[in-house]
Order: C-alpha cells, then structure tokens, then sequence
C-alpha cells in the first residue's frame, strides 16, 4: 500500500483516539475535582460550605497524566517486548495506569479533607469516595489507553524516534496541560458556581463560595461531569485531537505535493502558520462577537 | 564543541523568555476571575513546549536531515516552534469559546486600558470584583510568540545534544529535564499569573532570562564534559 | 495547581536525620543492586524509596513556605534536576576514564558523583532563584539542594534497580534508551510532590504526610516491578504498600473530625 495513505490512516486514526482521551480526560477531572478549579473545594469549607465534592489534589494535571500514561506506555512496552500482543498489551498498560490512578486519588481525598477537617468540620465521606472512584478510574483508563493508542502511532508509524515510555510521559504531560487549561474552565467558572447569574467571571469576594446544592438534593461530583460533558468535556476532546492531527497534517500535505526534503518542509510549515493564522482570526471573531452580544458594563 | 554550548545557553534563555509570553491566569483563570489561561505557567509551557520538542525530534529523524547544515537547522527548530504554535492557539482558541459561550464573558484583559493591537477598550467589559477573563487578541497574539519561543527553544536544546553525539533517545530526556528546569525558573519569576507582553511583570524577565542563562550555561559544561566519551 | 501553603505542624523527625537517612538507604540500593543484579528490584528497588521518602518531607518543609506557583513546580524542577546530573554522573565518570586515564574502579564511585553533580547543581539553581528571581522563602537555597540531590537518587536508584546496575553501558542500555529514566522522572517526582500536596491544609500532620510518603514509594517501586516483570518484587511491593496504605487510611479516619457514609450535611452549631 501506498506509504502515505498508511501515514494519513495512522494519523486520523491517532487523532481521532486523542480526542476521546481529550475529552474523557476532561470528564474525569471534573468527577474527581482536580486542578485549579480543585482551589475552589479546597477553599468552600473555610468558607463554610461543607461539601460533597471529591478533592483530588493528586497534582497539577499534567503531571499526574504525565504518571499515568507513561507507567501504561512503560508496562505496554514491556509486555510487547515480553511477544504479547499489542492491543492486549495497551490494555493491561492502562489496567494498571487506572491502578495507580485509583490509589493516588483516594489518598488526595483523604490527605486534603482530612487536613482541613478538624479546623472547618467538613466530615470525610466515604460515600463519595467509594461512589466516586468508579467513574474517576473508568474515564482515567479510557483516556489513558486512548493516549496510549496515539503513542504507539507515534513511535510506531508517524516516524517519532523517542521510545514508546517516554512519547507516552509526553503525550500524557500534553493532554494534561490541555486538559486543565480549556475544559476545567467550564467546571470552575460556570458548574461550581451556578447559582450566581451566568454571563460574568467570579469575583474574588464569591471564591469558596461554591454551590453545594444540586438540581435535587447536594452536589457531587457526578453531577458536574453530566454537566461539563455538554461543552467542556467535547471541546478540550476536539482541541487535543485537532493538535494531533492538525500537527501532522502539514506533513502529509508536504508529501503529497513532494519534491525534496526543503521543499516539502517548508510547505509544511507553511500550512502550520497558515492554520495559526486562522486561529488567531477566529479567535478575534468569536471576541468580536462577544463583545457585541455581552456588550460592557453599564451601571458602574 | 563551543557551538553546542552557546546553543544550550541560548536554549534556556529563550525557553525562559517564552514562558513570560504566555498568558496563564493560574487558578484564578480558571474561575475567570483573572486574564488569561486558566491552568500553571510551568506545565502549559512544558505543554507546548514538548510538542514543539516532539515536532522538532520528527524532523530530525528524517532521512537526510544534517544537522551541520544551517538550513536543515532552521527548518528543524521552525517545525518546533509551528508544532507548540499549533497546540497554544488550539487551547486558547477552545478555551475562549468555553469561556464566552459556556461562561458567558467578555474577553477583556485588566493590564491595559485597549489592547494595544486592536484598540478595543477592556476596563468596562470586565466583571466588577474580577482581574479581567478569556483570552483577548493581544494576549493570544503574546501567547502565540511564546509558543514559538518555546518550541524553538526546545528544538534548540534537543538539536545541540544530538551535534554533541548524544542518541536520540537520551537527547530527548535530557532535553524534557532540561526544559522543566527552565519552565519552573520562570514560572518563580512571573509568581503565578501573567497576562503577555503588556504586563507590568513582564519587565520581570531580565531576571529570569540571568537565571536561565547561568543554569544553562552550568547545564551545558556538564552536558558537554558528558559528552566526551561518546 | 493546588495551593502551597498551610503552616508548619511539628515534625516527628529532624529533616536533615530523614534526608541522611534516605541519602544513605539510596545509595546502599545502588551498590547492592550493582552487585548482586538478580535481587536488584527486589533489594535495590526497595532501597531507593528512602530517596523518594526523603525527598517527600523535604517538599513539606519548603512547599508549607507558599511557593505561588503550587507544590508540584518545586517536585518538577528537582527531577528536571535530577535526570541531568544522573545522566551526567554516569557519563562523567566514563569520560574520566578514557581522557584522564583514571582507574577503571572509578566507575563503583558513580553514585557519589551523580550525589555531587546534583547538590551543586541544586545549590547553584537554587541561588538563582533567590537571587535574581527573588524568592521569599529562607531554606529555599538549602531545599533545592536537597530536592535535587533527593530526585537524582531517586532517579539513579530505580533506574540502577531496572537495569541491573549503575555502569554507563548497563544504565544507558537498559534504562535510558528504553526510555524508563522518563517513567523514574514522573513516577519518583510523583511520589515526591504528592504527599505534601495531598495532605496539606491547618490540621496536616507529620505523621500522615510521612506514611503517605512511604505508601508512594512503595508504589513507585511496584510500578518498576511491574515494569521489570518481576513477579517477586511486584507481590512483595504490592503487599507493603497495602500495608502502609492501609495505616494511612485508618490514621487519616481517627484524625477526622467525622466520618460518614450517607449523603447528610451536618448541622452547622457554630
């Protein structure tokens, strides 16, 4: 078969296991509550909004992806070099990533509650723990086995020289960073603090002032991944999957209009400034429009 | 021998540089209680910055790529900064429609009375109580530089161990240990949140870029007495 | 990121005694995984969670201070560290080899010089980042130094246990271009930040953050158990840290102020 239909094949198909990964990725952290929204939970008891929030400070999400990923893209190694097969040996990989996943997420429960218990009576809930660490681990191995899927391309196909453990500590550190940077937005601003008006950012004097009560009876964190999965959840899936593909895409295109290896490059990253630019349109557009529909601040 | 090590230097100044560009709003972003991307300076860098990284080491690795040749060299190091651009305008393109549809905000930055590229006034279209929110233009328009630097700075790196011998593979983790070294450095510098280039602490980054360039330049005598016996 | 933050509770152990102690049980790992590689994991791997214990009350010590970027940052840079000066004590000790005509049997003292390498290399880094950068904090000179050292014993440690030795062609064979020294950096650093970060708050204890340091050491060394393939080593890892675990979890519920199991809000009698 023709090289460069297999590239195109391996590229599509890495992007389209990004995005699930992205947006699973997304979902999780908003069951479990981590990264920087997470500052908000920790802050509700002090001002006394005892809670029913899941408070997973294991750290910031790129570097617990970072973890998670590359132990499954280290086992997965191991295991093909062992002759396993490799689509089992990804999943045994992610298998015991969600392992590790479960037992970091269960001990940054405790350690944060715990240490803000006594002070602000905000009890432990086991409830919340044991309910809560399903959905947490579940989205946790589909995100990472997805990652780990794109990893394998990577080294595998898509010509990255890195072996499979350390293109997997990178993709993981990437999707984390993506992940904590569009879709927790959507958690943070809009889902913790949903009894205040929408349309509006949360002014300092609102923070720990979370919501703990829900649609019917008290929040938690299931709650908001039902919620963030309307816009959050799928859009930080599309913008890690766009990064893959679009990321390659300039090398396709650069090998089907050929010539030598200058020319091709530069087209290459021609066609990466041109979709940069194109961004930066849209992103002035959608201000543009923001600014029209919102309009400012009158009555001050 | 020489050349290596003023490109390791001159990798850690501009990866620190980058990360002064970037807009991060730290937590309080991700609450659009302030300006900018609403995750840490250090991990959104290393972010970009590794897929630069990764974008640069794939074209390195392609068959007839010499690294001597300074063409080839350019073309490696923009295929990074391309590859961090493409991941940044992604994340703060998604991240302004959550924060203007799903949020419901204005992007306005708090660091400026207009956005010095498009001339649009900010203060009133900001939240009371806030720091501004979102991503306006001309903080993607910094974040977007930053991303270049970055990534170039990364490929930078990664290119200098690989002319000093080094395989790919130790290259690579060197260059990711190396990159966090100089991502944490900065991020001390900025303290927390940073809007880009029209923030009062961007004067800051003297500071940063020194620091980078010492431990930089001690990182390369040993990277380059490391790399004798190979 | 989390908050940095949180006071200073009263340490059960002196840092600098833990800091010795967790330098020292590192670098025996080492030898004893040089010398007698079929136990490596197993006795090696075991060893080097006294660097990553270390390390974890160190991180409590600094990150109580408020770091402003979170308690991860300071996890980050002290592996970023540590995977230079492992590399470089490896290949420097090579180099004086061949160059300098020095003896072949310099190559047992690796793990000293990955040690020095690193302290200078945490010491000088963090100088710079009290001056210029101007950090607040008074141990953070002191700190870094011991999170560098910490991480690049850490690092050295599971890597040494992994591959089975600590000489270049043995470290760089079997655990650097296989790309494990990148699982060392995430996974030691993980287990380095995570206990401080996890357990910070008013009512933090010593003791919790210990045995959480201790339960994550123990992970990471099954996580390169399962890595290596070694059955002995992931069972036995496996069992400590279910014990540990299992004691961080009971002390962590008598510390509570309650603990419930149905979905009520207590009543606020303040």
């Amino acid at each position: 078969m023709d090289p460069t239909l297999l590239v195109l094949g391996a590229l599509a198909l890495s992007g389209a296991a990004a995005t699930v990964a992205g947006c699973a990725e997304d979902l999780e952290s908003d069951v479990g509550s981590q990264s920087n929204p997470n500052s908000q939970v920790q802050l509700g008891p002090q001002m006394g909004n005892i809670h029913r929030y899941f408070n997973k400070a294991i750290s910031g999400e790129p570097v617990s992806y970072g973890l998670y990923v590359a132990v499954a893209g280290a086992v997965a190694w191991a295991l093909i070099n062992m002759g396993l097969s490799v689509p089992i040996a990804l999943v045994v990989g992610a298998g015991i990533a969600a392992f590790i996943h479960g037992a970091y997420a269960v001990s940054a429960y405790l350690g944060r509650i715990v240490g803000q218990s006594k002070n602000f009576g905000q009890p432990v809930y086991m409830d919340v723990v044991l309910s809560h660490l399903g959905p947490i681990v579940g989205h946790g191995f589909i995100a990472v086995f997805c990652m780990l899927i794109a990893a394998y391309l990577a080294t595998s196909m898509l010509g990255n020289p890195f072996p499979l453990p350390l293109v997997a500590l990178i993709f993981g550190i990437t999707v984390g960073a993506i992940g904590s940077s569009t879709g927790d937005v959507h958690y943070g601003a809009e889902r913790e603090y949903q009894k205040y008006p929408f349309g509006g950012g949360v002014p300092v004097a609102n923070q720990g002032d979370i919501d703990i009560k829900a649609e019917t009876g008290i929040r938690n964190g299931m709650d908001s991944s039902y919620f963030c999965s309307k816009l959050g959840g799928p859009l930080t899936g599309l913008t890690f999957g766009l990064t893959v593909f679009l990321g390659g895409w300039g090398d396709i295109i650069g090998e089907i209009v050929g010539g030598d290896l200058i020319s091709k490059s530069v087209i290459a990253i021609i066609v990466g400034i041109i979709i940069v630019t194109i961004t930066a349109y849209l992103n002035r557009v959608i201000e543009v429009y923001a600014r029209k529909k919102y309009g400012p601040y009158t009555d001050r | 021998m020489a050349v290596p090590l003023v490109e390791i230097t001159l990798a850690g100044a501009i990866i620190n540089a980058s990360v002064h560009f970037v807009p991060v709003g730290g937590a309080p972003a991700a609450m659009a209680t302030s300006t900018g991307i609403g995750t840490g300076t250090t991990q959104l860098a290393a972010g970009a910055g590794f897929t630069g990284l990764m974008a640069a080491a794939i074209m390195a690795a392609q068959k007839g790529i010499v690294l001597s040749n300074p063409i080839h060299l350019a073309i490696i190091l923009l295929s990074g900064a391309v590859g961090s651009m493409i991941m940044l305008a992604l994340t703060m393109l998604l991240g302004q429609l959550i924060y203007v549809f799903g949020v419901g905000v204005v992007p306005a930055a708090d660091k400026c009375e207009k956005d010095p590229i498009t001339g649009d006034y900010q203060k009133s279209y900001i939240t009371p109580g806030t720091t501004g929110h979102a991503i306006p233009t001309v903080c993607f328009i910094s974040g977007l530089i930053g991303a270049a630097l970055g990534g170039i700075g990364g490929g930078l790196a990664y290119i200098a161990l690989k002319q000093l011998g080094f395989a790919s593979e130790v290259a690579g983790i060197i260059a990711v240990g190396f990159f966090f070294m100089n991502a944490v450095l900065a991020s001390y510098n900025i303290g927390g949140t940073i809007e880009g280039f029209h923030d009062p602490k961007f004067k800051k980054m003297p500071n940063g870029i020194i620091a980078s360039f010492i431990a930089s330049l001690l990182t390369g005598v040993i990277v380059v007495g490391m790399s004798i016996g190979i | 990121m989390s908050h940095g933050g949180g006071g200073h509770a009263a340490e059960l152990y002196p840092e600098n005694q833990v800091i010795l102690f967790g330098a020292i049980l590192a670098i025996v790992g080492m030898y004893i995984s040089q010398f007698l590689p079929h136990v490596s994991m197993l006795i090696g791997g075991l060893l080097a969670v006294g660097a990553t214990v270390a390390g974890a009350n160190t991180t409590r010590r600094v990150a109580a201070y408020g770091l402003g970027t979170g308690v991860p940052s300071i996890g980050m840079v002290s592996l970023g560290l540590g995977v230079i000066s492992t590399l470089a004590g490896v290949l420097l000790a090579g180099v004086a080899i061949s160059q300098f005509n020095l003896p072949n049997e310099l190559l047992y003292g690796i793990p000293i010089i990955v040690a020095v390498v690193s302290i200078v290399l945490g010491f000088i880094v963090g100088k710079l980042t009290v001056n210029p950068i101007g950090m607040k904090i008074p141990i953070m000179v002191e700190s870094m130094t011991k999170l560098s050292l910490m991480g690049a014993l850490s690092i050295l440690g599971f890597c040494a246990a992994y591959a089975g030795g600590f000489y270049p062609d043995v470290i760089i064979g079997g655990a650097v271009k296989n790309g494990i020294i990148g699982l060392a950096f995430i996974a030691a650093g993980m287990a380095i930040l995570h206990p401080f970060n996890a357990c910070l708050g008013p009512n933090e204890s010593h003791k919790r953050t210990l045995l959480l340091a201790i339960a994550c050491g123990f992970i990471t060394w099954f996580i390169f158990s399962i890595v290596k393939l070694d059955i002995l080593s992931s069972v036995v890892s496996i069992l400590l840290w279910g014990i540990v675990y299992r004691e961080f979890v009971n002390q962590s519920l008598k510390d509570a102020c309650c603990v419930l199991y149905t979905p009520e809000i207590p009543k606020k009698d303040m």
